[in-house]
């Protein structure tokens, strides 16, 4: 099926959120995930279903002041 | 030097320092460690999976440093809103700098934005550092709504143009009731130890440090900076007077040998 992660298109046997951020090597320690804008906490990952054209933000901390 | 007590917990040292701008993450790392700083702040992005980012959360863990999550890039209350929840689910702290600039050639905070996003951070139970304007009035409305520190700025980010606001910060100071954190606008080690002088509770720092030529050894002159001027503050300065004070005897020895 195919997601959209941060914007680009992402083609992926996966069927959920956490083998998906897995595959994409994104661990869950200094990552956060919004499905559709909305966050799913990291406790929810493994039982989330990925859908076909589900949209994904994925942020992670960078150096700022 | 007493503790600096911020959202409840403990620090030896008052010296925040921003994490940006370092050449390397290696030269963060021993520029944080050279700092003695215990606090750093971070920004939160989405991740760019063609460039590869750099843990920088691991590295600064392990020198001990409390992380503080910011939301710079957000222009408006519901981007830091947002942001702030990114940054807990991601590090898993209720710290946050609150930080709305829609002006990209400034930087400087929208107060209306900003109290917004602190009064709903703070019902929702997270511990608020406002970067803000030094204006007195709004840092009076925030310690209303809950924020644990306010964050006035001496001058624009990354500017170096020092306490510009010196007169509102004196005020901030002598009215606040939560910690003062002086942010923002800080160019050199004086600087950090003038704002201590004054009765800020902390500073905060990065360009100084982060583009100076050798940020290790700015970070140890800040250290040095923020505990002098810590220590001025405890000792109790004597004061400024329009005339002169003698400081050698002023007996009339001298006149009368010399009569």
């Amino acid at each position: 099926m195919k997601v959209i992660v941060n914007g680009e298109e992402v083609e992926t046997q996966k069927t959920s959120l956490k083998e998906l951020l897995a595959e994409l090597e994104i661990k869950a320690q200094g990552s956060a995930v919004a499905c559709n804008g909305e966050i799913v906490p990291s406790s929810t990952w493994d039982t989330f279903k990925l859908e076909e054209q589900q949209t994904f933000d994925v942020f992670t901390l960078v150096a700022g002041g | 030097m007493k503790k600096l007590v911020l959202a409840g917990e403990e620090f030896n040292s008052r010296l925040i320092v921003g994490t940006g701008k370092f050449a390397s993450g290696e030269e963060l790392r021993k520029a944080c460690e050279a700092s003695g700083a215990q606090i750093a702040t971070m920004a939160v992005k989405r991740v760019d999976f063609k460039a590869g980012t750099d843990d920088i959360v691991k590295p600064l863990k392990d020198l001990g440093i409390k992380l503080m999550p910011n939301t710079s890039g957000a222009r408006n209350a519901k981007e830091a809103i947002f942001a702030a929840e990114l940054a807990r689910e991601a590090l898993g702290t209720d710290w946050v700098k609150v930080e709305v600039h829609p002006d990209q050639k400034y930087l400087l905070p929208d107060p209306i934005e900003t109290f917004e996003a602190c009064k709903v951070l703070c019902e929702k139970g997270f511990k608020v550092f406002a970067y803000i304007p030094a204006d007195p009035v709004l840092c009076r409305r925030l310690e209303e709504v809950g924020v644990a520190a306010v964050m006035p700025l001496g001058a624009p980010i990354g500017s170096a143009r020092g306490l510009e606001t010196l007169p509102f910060l004196k005020i901030i100071i002598n009215e606040s009731h939560v910690p003062v954190i002086i942010d923002a606008g800080i160019g050199a080690p004086s600087e950090a130890a003038k704002a201590f002088e004054i009765g800020a509770s902390a500073v905060m720092v990065n360009t100084a440090i982060a583009a100076a030529n050798d940020a290790v050894s700015m970070a140890k002159a800040f250290k040095l900076a923020c505990e002098a001027g810590v220590i001025a503050y405890e000792a109790g300065l004597a004061g400024i007077v329009d005339t002169a004070r003698a400081t050698s005897p002023m007996e009339k020895f001298l006149v009368e040998a010399m009569a």
